[in-house]
C-alpha cells in the first residue's frame, strides 16, 4: 500500500524584528532556523467520532424520512473551527439535547401521518414486520448493519409504544429514539470493532466508516445506497475504488452546494445572511439573495465546468450574473432575473471573489467601506498571515475609527495608520490590500469617486511572494492568483474542510504531499480533494 | 441520600439532617420532599441552597462615571449621581430597594490570562473573542479574529457539576442575540469541560416550555393518562439512547470520550426530568408565556431572528423577558447555576422608540430602553470613540452600563422579594475594560446578591499591585488577572480551591486569600 510522501518536519518561524509580530502559518518562507531537520513527523488523524454539523444533520434527516422539514431549524448554531461548521468539535450540550429531542419527537409524528406507508417495507399485520421494520430503518438511519442487541433494544421501544396504541405509535416512537441515537448524529472514524493497531499505531477505517467519510465528504449527506452496497462488498479498500465513488458523488447536485459552502465558509461569507448595510440605492436585504446567488453560481462554473482553480476563483475576469446583477456591477448579462449566465468583466476593475458583492459588503462597516477588514481578511484567510489585533497602549489609541468627514475619502480617512510609527508595522501590510477595494463601496457597489474626491485604488503589496505595486482590486487579485503562499494557505484551508480538524502537524504534513501532485493536479480543487479520498491519510486514523 | 454541601449554617444542616431522618430515605425520593426539606431548614437555620448567575455583557465602561470621585473610598462612595454607571444599583425608587449593600465594583482587574499561550510566550486574546475568559479564566490555545480556543468549564458548570444535582434542570444557559456567529470565545460566557462552548436557550418561548410547561399538570383524566403514557415511551426512548451512548462510549478515550460523556450528561437530565413530578420552590407560580405575536399587549410582541444585529429592534423587550424568565427559573428552584448573556449593540432602527432628535453631529439619537437618549449607532459611534474626552461619548457609554445593570438589579429586585437574594451570587463581565481601545484591561466586573455571608459586599475592591484612580482606571501593576474572583465564588460555594482557570503562568490563575 503507498503511503503519503513523508518530508521533515519543517519549523514554524516567526517573523523577524518587525513591529508586527505575528506568525507566518506557511513555513515555506524559510528565515531564521527555518528547515531544520526535525524527526520525521508523519501526520494523521486520530481515531474520533464526529458529530454531524446541522446542515449534514437537515440532510442526513431528509434522506432517512423523505422530509422537506429542515431540521435543524430550531437548533443552537455550530461551533465553528477556523469558520468551518464541520469540525470534530462540535458537542451535545443540555440546550442543544433538548432541541433534538423535540425535534425527534416533531419529526417523528410528521413522518407517521405522512409517509408511513414508505417507511415501514412489510404488512404491518405480520408478526415479522415489527422487527423487519426496525432493522432496515436502524441500518439506514445509522448507515451501518445493525447489531442483534441494538435491534432487541429498538424491538424494546417499538413494543412499549405499540401496546396501548397503534402500529403507528411503535413506528414513530422508533424513528424519536434513532433521531437521538449517537449513532445517528455522530460519525465514526474508529475502525472496525475489535480491530488492533498496526505497527504504526494506525487503524483502518471501517468499510461502512469509509463509505460515509466519502458521502459526507462530498456532498454534506449520508452514504446513498451504491455507496452502502459497495462497502458491504467491501469495495471500498483501494484508492481506485474510492476515486470511482468520489467522481460519481462529485456530479450531483448535492456537490456543488458542498463545495461552495467550503468556499463561503473559507471566506466568511455566509455571514452576510446576518448582517445590515445601508447607504445604497436599495436595501441590503433586497439585493442579498443577488449577490449570495451570484457567489454561488461562479463558484459552480469555475469547479464544475472550468478548471477548478484557486487561479480563477480569484482572478476570473467573468463573473455569473442576471439581468439584476448585470445592471448593478453594468455589465451585459442574463436576460431576466432567473437567467444567470457568463458576464464579461474585462471592462471593469472586477476580478473573481474578492471583488463580487457578497465579499465587499461582508467586509465592511454598516455605512462605509472598511480597509481593514478587507485587508485583514485577505492576509488571513489568503495568505494565511497571522495579523494580531492592537493590544495595551497601541489599543488603547488604535481603535478609534476616524470620525467621517465629509470632504474625505476612506483613504485619506485613514492616514494615520501609515504615518503613526505605532500603527505603521502592521498597517503597512493591511491597508494597502484594503485601499485597492475602495472603488467598492459597503455595498459592492462601483464608485469613481468618493465624496466628491477621486478614489485612489493604487498600492503595494509587502510580505508576500508577489510583492510589488498594483493599480486596482482587479490587478491585485490577479496577483494574489498567482503567488505561491496563497495556494498553499488554500491548501490548508481546503484539508481542513476536508479533515474535520485544524491542525498545523496535519497540514504540514499534507502540503507536503500536495506539492508532490502533478501541477495539474495540485491546481485543480477537484483533483485535490480526489487525491485526499485515495490517500493513507483519509483511512488511516492513529490511535492512542 | 448524599447532598452537595454548600456553605449552609450548621443549624441548618442539622435541621436537614433530622428531617431526612425523620421522613426516611425512601420519602427522600418524594417529588415534594425537597419543597419541605427547605421550608423547614430554612426556618431552622435561616440559609438556603446558594445560586449562581452569571451575567455577561458588551461595550466596556467609562471610568469616569465607573470609578470613585474624589474623596470616595473603597467603603464610602456615591454611586447614585444621575451620570453614573452604576446608578441602577442604588436606585429604590426604580427597583423597590437600594442594592449598594449588595454589591461589590472590582477595579483593575485584567483577563490578564489572555495575554499568554500555552507555552508561556505571548498570546493576545483581543477584545472581541475575550468574553469567553470571564467566567473560565482560561488562556487560550490558538486561535484568531473573535474565535479562541480555551481550555476549561467555566465557573457556572465548574459549580453546576457538584452542586446542581438537586434540581430538576442542572444549570440553563441564556442569551438574548440569536447567535449568528456561532458559538465561540466572543459570544458565550458558558463552557463545558475542555472549553467547549455551550449553547444557549435564546427564544423566551422555548425557554418557557423547557422549564414551565411540565409544571402545568392537567385536569383531566385523559389529558393526564395522555402524559403519562407519553412519559413512559420518552422514558424508553431515553433508554435506548442512554443505551447507544454507552456502547459506543466503550470504544473511546480521553477527548473524544469527554463527547460522549458530556452527551450522557445531557440524557440524564432529560430522563431525570421526565421521572420528576415537578418539584418547586414554595414561592413557584409558572410566569407569563409571551409568544412572539398575539400578546394582550401588543407592545409585547417580538421577533426572534438571524436578523442584522441579532435581533433589535427588540432587545430591549427580549432582555426584559429573560430576565423575567430567569427569576421565575430561580425562584421555581428549577436550577441554581444560570448563565445569561446580554445584547450586545443597539444598532439601527430601534422603533417604536426612534426620536427626530439629532446630536450636534447630525447622528440621529434614539430611545432604546435605555435612561438617556444615545446615539442610534451605538457600536460605531460611540463603543468605537470612547478614549475620547468628549463628555457626552463617556457619558453616552455610560449609559449603555446602566441599561445593563438595569436588567441585573430588575433581577435582584425579583429575588429580594422572594427572599433568595442573599443566597444568589451574581457575577457580571464583560468583553472587555475600554471599548475604543479594544482593551482587556481594567474590566468592570461586579458581585452582586450574596453568598449567604461568606463574601463581603458593599464596597470597592481593587486588584493587588493596582492603586484607585479618582474617575480613571487604578495605576500599578502592568498586567493583573481577575481569575482571584472566579476562585474566591468558587471557595464561596465550599469548593476548596487555590486557584481557577488555566495558564501557563500560575501566579495568573492563583486564589488571592480575603480578596472578597
Amino acid at each position: 500500500m503507498r503511503r503519503p510522501h513523508r518530508l521533515s518536519a519543517i519549523l514554524l518561524c516567526a517573523l523577524g524584528g518587525a513591529a508586527c509580530t505575528g506568525t507566518i502559518l506557511d513555513p515555506g518562507q524559510g528565515g531564521p532556523g527555518g528547515g531544520g531537520p526535525n524527526a520525521q513527523a508523519v501526520s494523521w488523524l486520530p481515531a474520533r467520532i464526529r458529530r454531524l454539523s446541522n446542515r449534514e444533520l437537515d440532510n442526513s434527516v431528509a434522506a432517512l424520512l423523505g422530509t422537506t422539514t429542515k431540521a435543524s431549524a430550531a437548533f443552537a448554531p455550530d461551533t465553528r473551527q477556523s469558520g468551518y461548521t464541520i469540525n470534530a468539535e462540535q458537542r451535545v450540550d443540555g440546550t442543544l439535547g433538548d432541541q433534538i429531542a423535540a425535534a425527534a419527537d416533531a419529526l417523528a409524528t410528521e413522518a407517521v401521518t405522512a409517509r408511513l406507508a414508505s417507511l415501514v417495507p412489510c404488512d404491518q399485520a405480520a408478526a415479522s414486520c415489527p422487527r423487519t421494520f426496525v432493522e432496515t430503518f436502524a441500518a439506514r438511519a445509522f448507515r451501518r448493519p445493525v447489531t442483534a442487541v441494538e435491534a432487541d433494544a429498538l424491538m424494546t421501544v417499538f413494543t412499549t409504544a405499540h401496546s396501548g396504541g397503534t402500529f403507528a405509535d411503535g413506528v414513530q416512537a422508533v424513528i424519536s429514539a434513532t433521531l437521538q441515537s449517537p449513532s445517528f448524529l455522530y460519525t465514526t472514524e474508529l475502525g472496525r470493532e475489535g480491530a488492533t493497531p498496526d505497527a504504526r499505531g494506525l487503524v483502518e477505517l471501517a468499510p461502512h466508516e469509509v463509505a460515509s467519510a466519502l458521502s459526507y465528504f462530498v456532498t454534506g449527506g449520508p452514504p446513498d445506497a451504491a455507496l452502502l452496497d459497495a462497502a458491504a462488498k467491501d469495495e471500498l479498500r483501494t484508492p481506485a475504488q474510492r476515486e470511482t465513488q468520489m467522481r460519481r458523488l462529485l456530479a450531483t447536485p448535492a456537490a456543488r452546494v458542498q463545495i461552495a459552502r467550503f468556499v463561503k465558509e473559507w471566506l466568511g461569507l455566509d455571514m452576510i445572511d446576518h448582517l445590515d448595510r445601508t447607504g445604497g440605492a436599495a436595501s441590503f436585504s433586497s439585493l442579498r439573495p443577488t449577490f449570495v446567488a451570484e457567489t454561488d453560481a461562479f463558484v459552480e462554473e469555475v469547479m464544475f465546468r472550468g478548471d477548478a482553480s484557486l487561479a480563477a476563483l480569484l482572478g476570473a475576469d467573468y463573473t455569473m450574473a442576471n439581468s439584476t446583477l448585470g445592471a448593478y456591477y453594468g455589465v451585459a448579462a442574463g436576460a431576466s432575473t432567473s437567467d444567470w449566465a457568463r458576464a464579461s468583466l474585462a471592462s471593469t476593475p472586477r476580478r473573481g471573489l474578492l471583488s463580487q458583492a457578497s465579499f465587499l459588503s461582508v467586509y465592511a462597516a454598516v455605512d462605509a467601506s472598511s480597509p481593514v477588514k478587507r485587508g485583514v481578511t485577505i492576509l488571513r484567510r489568503l495568505l494565511c498571515q497571522d495579523i494580531p489585533f492592537p493590544s495595551g497602549e497601541v489599543a488603547m489609541k488604535a481603535m478609534m475609527v476616524p470620525p467621517k468627514d465629509a470632504a474625505k475619502t476612506t483613504r485619506e480617512r485613514f492616514t494615520i495608520h501609515s504615518t503613526d510609527p505605532a500603527c505603521a508595522g502592521c498597517h503597512s501590510r493591511i491597508d494597502p490590500i484594503g485601499f485597492a477595494f475602495e472603488e467598492f463601496d459597503q455595498m459592492g457597489k462601483y464608485r469613481v469617486t468618493e465624496n466628491g474626491v477621486t478614489v485612489d485604488s493604487t498600492g503595494s503589496l509587502v510580505g508576500t511572494d508577489v510583492d510589488g505595486a498594483f493599480r486596482d482590486a482587479g490587478e491585485l487579485a490577479g496577483r494574489l492568483a498567482s503567488s505561491e503562499q496563497v495556494r498553499r494557505c488554500f491548501a490548508r484551508n481546503a484539508l481542513r474542510f476536508s479533515t474535520a480538524q485544524t491542525s498545523s502537524s496535519l497540514e504540514e504534513a499534507f502540503l507536503a504531499s500536495w506539492q508532490a501532485l502533478p501541477a495539474t493536479t495540485q491546481s485543480n480543487l477537484i483533483e485535490v480533494l480526489v487525491a485526499y479520498a485515495k490517500s493513507d491519510l483519509f483511512v488511516n486514523r492513529k490511535v492512542n | 441520600m448524599s447532598r452537595k454541601q454548600t456553605t449552609e449554617s450548621k443549624p441548618t444542616l442539622a435541621a436537614r439532617r433530622s428531617f431526612l431522618k425523620w421522613v426516611g430515605a425512601a420519602a427522600a425520593t418524594l417529588p415534594f420532599y425537597k419543597m419541605l426539606e427547605d421550608s423547614v431548614a430554612h426556618a431552622a437555620g435561616g440559609t438556603l441552597p446558594l445560586k449562581f448567575v452569571g451575567v455577561g455583557a458588551f461595550h466596556c465602561t467609562s471610568q469616569l462615571y465607573y470609578a470613585r470621585r474624589a474623596g470616595e473610598t473603597d467603603t464610602s462612595y456615591d454611586i447614585s449621581y444621575a451620570d453614573c454607571a452604576l446608578k441602577p444599583f442604588d436606585d429604590a425608587a426604580t427597583y423597590g430597594s437600594s442594592f449598594k449593600n449588595n454589591l461589590t465594583i472590582f477595579e483593575g482587574f485584567d483577563y490578564g490570562v489572555g495575554e499568554i499561550g500555552p507555552d508561556g510566550g505571548a498570546l493576545h486574546v483581543p477584545m472581541h473573542g475575550a468574553l469567553g475568559i470571564f467566567l473560565t479564566g482560561s488562556s487560550a490555545t490558538g486561535g484568531n479574529g473573535t474565535e479562541w480556543n480555551l481550555q476549561n468549564e467555566s465557573l457556572d458548570q465548574f459549580l453546576a457539576t457538584r452542586y446542581g444535582g438537586d434540581t430538576k434542570f442542572r444549570s440553563v444557559e441564556m442569551c438574548t442575540e440569536i447567535d449568528f456567529a456561532g458559538l465561540s470565545s466572543a459570544w458565550c460566557i458558558s463552557y463545558a469541560s475542555g472549553g467547549r462552548p455551550l449553547a444557549r436557550l435564546t427564544k423566551p418561548t422555548e425557554i418557557w416550555d423547557k422549564f414551565f410547561a411540565s409544571l402545568v399538570v392537567p385536569d383531566d383524566p385523559a389529558a393526564r393518562a395522555a402524559a403519562e403514557r407519553r412519559r413512559m415511551i420518552g422514558g424508553s426512548v431515553l433508554d435506548f439512547v442512554t443505551g447507544d451512548l454507552q456502547r459506543l462510549n466503550a470504544r473511546l478515550a480521553g477527548t473524544e470520550k469527554q463527547k460522549l460523556d458530556q452527551h450522557l450528561t445531557v440524557i440524564r437530565g432529560l430522563e431525570k426530568r421526565l421521572a420528576d413530578l415537578g418539584t418547586t420552590g414554595p414561592a413557584c407560580v409558572a410566569p407569563t408565556r409571551h409568544a412572539e405575536s398575539g400578546n394582550p399587549n401588543p407592545a409585547d410582541n417580538y421577533v426572534v431572528s438571524n436578523g442584522p444585529n441579532g435581533g433589535e429592534p427588540y432587545f430591549n423587550k427580549l432582555a426584559d423577558f429573560q430576565i423575567e424568565l430567569l427569576a421565575q427559573i430561580l425562584i421555581c428552584d428549577l436550577t441554581r447555576f444560570a448563565t445569561i448573556v446580554l445584547p450586545g449593540t443597539a444598532g439601527p432602527g430601534t422603533t417604536p422608540a426612534m426620536t427626530n432628535v439629532l446630536d450636534g453631529t447630525g447622528q440621529e439619537l434614539a430611545a432604546t430602553g435605555t435612561d438617556r437618549l444615545i446615539p442610534n449607532n451605538f457600536h460605531d459611534s460611540i463603543a468605537h470613540k470612547s478614549g475620547s474626552a468628549t463628555v457626552d461619548v463617556q457619558r453616552a457609554v455610560a449609559t449603555m452600563n446602566r441599561w445593563y445593570f438595569g436588567k441585573v438589579a430588575r433581577l435582584m429586585q425579583r429575588l429580594k422579594d422572594a427572599s433568595l437574594l442573599d443566597s444568589t451570587v451574581i457575577l457580571v463581565g464583560n468583553e472587555g475594560g475600554h471599548g475604543a481601545g479594544h482593551s482587556t484591561m481594567n474590566v468592570p466586573i461586579l458581585l452582586c446578591g450574596g453568598a449567604n455571608g461568606a463574601l463581603k459586599l458593599g464596597r470597592r475592591v481593587v486588584a493587588p499591585g493596582r492603586t484607585a484612580q479618582v474617575g480613571d482606571a487604578p495605576t500599578g501593576a502592568a498586567r493583573t488577572s481577575h481569575n482571584p474572583i472566579l476562585a474566591a465564588v468558587a471557595n464561596a460555594f465550599g469548593a476548596n480551591v487555590s486557584s481557577y482557570g488555566t495558564c501557563a503562568d500560575a501566579r495568573m490563575t492563583a486564589a488571592v486569600s480575603g480578596l472578597v
